[in-house]
């Protein structure tokens, strides 16, 4: 499932796609992550179920932490909704290996839904891509569609996560603060500035967007514990 | 959203590393240095005392030395050892030793290897060579001795130059211990302003303790790179 070297996947996220090869640190990592986030969402007690994931700058995590995220959280047998709302520089389709012919946007202006939305196999995941390139991806996501749209989602699935823009380049995120729980910044570790962070979180201060927490992504140091611990989920 | 970056003391220990290896390398460098390339340098010295001639009468049994007389002498000792100082003067003996012993020391090694003390307040001046051959420090205080301190005199008319006897000869040889505590203290100091510099210059995210008591939100995951543990997955098998 992991294929580190694929020619013809040109988007290194595939090779950072969890799966049944994948290390177990790896894996136990975004349990981890996904039980905090779970618990961060209680302990807001919001009834939203939707989690934004962002940066502040692009290559920092955010893809890689919203697919991961995703299929963690369906591991426990919840119905999950993966949607790339990253209309500018749309990337998760190619995690999954879809196409991205017909999407979100494509949806927000009345396609219909079951042509957008793609089940991914062995996993209670659908995934709805990001579609065609709109030319005004941050009007159609802050749209009363979107918000009804959101709306209907959260009646059928327990979670859903929604995959946007950096917050510093454009205001996409931000438009989505009224209809999520919160949104959980991912920084890469060792490249985000601690500037950069402190303006991400100003921004979404200044939009009254909840912060679930942080997720750093790319870590190298490896707990010793754990390691030694030879605990291995296969 | 107020950040606030503080220096944190507790760096220099959770770096400890750094600083000894950059200490052990410094000191490791500081001891081939001593070992290898440092030569010991020889030195031969001779004192001198200048006589103000005008202050003795011929008559023994009057002769005295007034204060003036002493002050007199002091300022003819700072007088030669200017005059001796001189390029001129230097150019001359670095011709006369090329004369007499044919071994060339041009005039800027001549100059850099003769040290010219005055003893406190005293009318003692002493001249020291040092050079890395002991029989080169022997000629050119020889030199000095013969050819320049006669030459110096004829240049104040009432002055007499009088060695103190024999020069003393001795070699300098740098101490390997002593260099190589100065490296360690200068590789410890230098690995702790380098640690000091990363810390005030990095910005990037690093820490997780460091991330939340700056922004005061929680770390909800550390992601690490999926290939990080391939070395070691085996222990899980």
């Amino acid at each position: 499932m992991v294929n580190k070297n694929s020619k013809n996947n040109p988007a290194d996220v595939l090779s950072y796609r969890l799966g049944s090869n994948s290390p177990f640190l790896y894996v136990e990592a975004y349990n981890h992550l996904r039980t905090n986030v779970m618990f961060s969402m209680a302990a807001l007690g919001s009834d939203k179920k939707t989690i934004v994931v962002s940066s502040a700058y692009p290559s920092e995590g955010k893809s890689t932490v919203s697919s991961n995220l995703a299929i963690s959280l369906a591991k426990l047998q919840k119905k999950i909704l993966l949607i790339d709302a990253d209309m500018r520089k749309p990337k998760l389709h190619m995690v999954f290996g879809v196409n991205n012919k017909c999407g979100l946007s494509d949806v927000l202006l009345d396609a219909s839904i079951e042509s957008a939305m793609v089940g991914i196999g062995g996993l209670n995941l659908d995934f709805l891509p990001a579609g065609t390139i709109p030319p005004n991806p941050s009007d159609l996501l802050g749209s009363k569609n979107m918000a009804t749209l959101i709306g209907e989602f959260e009646k059928i699935y327990d979670y859903i996560i929604i995959d946007t823009p950096p917050v510093l380049l454009v205001s996409d995120a931000l438009t989505l603060s009224d209809i999520s729980a919160g949104v959980l910044l991912s920084c890469r570790y060792k490249k985000t500035s601690y500037n950069n962070v402190s303006k991400a979180l100003s921004a979404f201060e200044m939009a009254k967007f909840p912060v679930l927490g942080t997720a750093i992504v790319g870590t190298r140091n490896l707990p010793d514990k754990i390691i030694n611990y030879g605990y291995n989920a296969k | 959203m107020d950040t606030n970056i503080t220096f944190d003391l507790s760096i220099f220990i959770k770096k400890w590393r750094i600083i000894a290896i950059v200490a052990v390398v410094c000191t490791l460098i500081s001891y081939c240095y001593s070992t290898f390339f440092s030569q010991p340098s020889y030195w031969c010295s001779r004192a001198y005392t200048i006589v103000n001639n005008m202050s003795y009468s011929n008559d023994e049994e009057s002769r005295t030395a007034s204060i003036n007389d002493m002050n007199v002498s002091r300022l003819l000792v700072e007088t030669y050892t200017e005059l001796l100082r001189l390029e001129e003067m230097v150019s001359c003996l670095s011709d006369y030793i090329q004369q007499k012993y044919e071994i060339v020391v041009p005039y800027r090694k001549l100059r850099s290897c003769i040290r010219i003390e005055t003893q406190g307040t005293t009318e003692i001046m002493r001249i020291i060579v040092t050079t890395n051959d002991k029989k080169l420090s022997r000629i050119i205080s020889d030199s000095i001795d013969v050819y320049l301190i006669p030459l110096a005199s004829d240049g104040v008319g009432s002055a007499e130059i009088i060695s103190q006897g024999q020069p003393l000869d001795g070699i300098n040889t740098t101490s390997t211990s002593k260099t190589c505590a100065i490296g360690f203290v200068f590789g410890a100091v230098f690995g702790a302003a380098l640690i000091f510099v990363l810390y005030v210059f990095n910005n990037k995210v690093t820490d997780e303790e460091e991330f939340v008591k700056m922004f005061n939100i929680p770390v909800l995951g550390n992601i690490p790179e999926p290939f990080a543990d391939k070395g070691v997955y085996k222990y899980g098998k």
